[in-house]
């Protein structure tokens, strides 16, 4: 009698730790979730702020070489530069974990247009944007 | 017979060790999980707190210069101020962009009256501001929480 209600009690617990294990393992999901969810939120906020920036300079009536001057970036092409940023978003070539690339294109009635974007190392756009100026007739 | 009582003893002990053992890992479980959960959420809250505060500045700033006649980077006591242009009622106002005592703050005054920036309204908690002027660019340079945001904006000359 008294061994069975010890089994009943040590199975009793064993359930009670089980069931906290889980529930362990679920908030630790969670957790690491919200923390992924609040980088991605502050990189967008960052991205944002960068993109705003490259875009002025554009408006601004710099070229694609000036605004590679300007924001210490690389110009790929003609018509393309790239600019890394780390993970404190302070600028960095080898180590680049956020990258801006701003794409210039004459359109038509003398419009330029800038596409701004930036990505993470894997890929992912976090953010984008257009800016468009008239440089005049002959753009 | 003795021999019987210590086995009986010996089997209570190993069953005791075991709900002992059962308990422990339970509440180092809760225990680790509280502690991971609460550090999670106080950089999470740190981070937001510095990024909001950052964003605020930059698109108050940002927008403050865009509806602004004039804006320019100047220097008030030692410290880097934006001053913004713009007439109203047909007086010419002058309104200071700063930060000071972990501030933003933002003072209007009489265009052409001496600059001071004691009295300014304070806005919202910043570190740090850096403005500096080049080509008709405004250098904007925040900082808050140990972290720092950047943004560039056209100035416009008087």
């Amino acid at each position: 009698m008294r061994a069975s209600r010890a089994n009943a009690l040590i199975a009793e617990i064993a359930v009670m730790t089980a069931i906290i294990m889980v529930a362990a393992a679920a908030c630790c999901l969670m957790f690491a979730r919200a923390h992924t969810v609040s980088e991605r939120a502050d990189a967008l906020s960052f991205a944002a702020a960068k993109a705003e920036s490259a875009a002025e300079l554009f408006k601004s009536g710099a070229d694609a070489q000036e605004c590679a001057r300007l924001l210490g970036a690389s110009l790929s092409g003609e018509d393309e530069l790239t600019l890394g940023f780390d993970e404190g978003w302070k600028k960095s070539e080898d180590a680049a974990r956020y990258i801006l690339k701003m794409k210039f294109s004459a359109e038509a009635d003398g419009m330029r247009a800038a596409d701004i974007s930036i990505r993470d190392a894997e890929g992912e756009e976090i953010f984008a944007l257009r800016a468009e100026r008239y440089a005049g007739a002959a753009a | 017979m003795q021999n019987d009582e210590q086995v009986e003893r010996q089997g209570h002990s190993i069953y005791e060790g075991f709900v002992l053992l059962l308990i422990g890992i339970m509440l180092l479980c809760a225990l680790s999980v509280t502690l991971l959960g609460a550090n999670i959420y106080s950089s999470s809250a740190k981070k937001a707190d510095s990024a909001y505060a950052l964003r605020t500045t930059l698109a108050y700033i940002s927008q403050r210069v865009r509806r602004a006649e004039t804006a320019e980077a100047v220097t008030v006591e030692g410290q880097a101020c934006i001053a913004l242009g713009a007439s109203e009622g047909g007086r010419e106002i002058e309104t200071l962009i700063y930060a000071r005592g972990g501030m933003l703050c933002e003072k209007t005054v009489v265009a052409g009256e001496k600059r001071t920036l004691t009295g300014g309204q304070a806005l919202i908690a910043l570190e740090g501001l850096n403005l500096t002027e080049e080509d008709g660019l405004i250098y904007v340079s925040a900082q808050s929480g140990g972290r720092s945001s950047e943004l560039i904006i056209r100035g416009k000359a008087a």
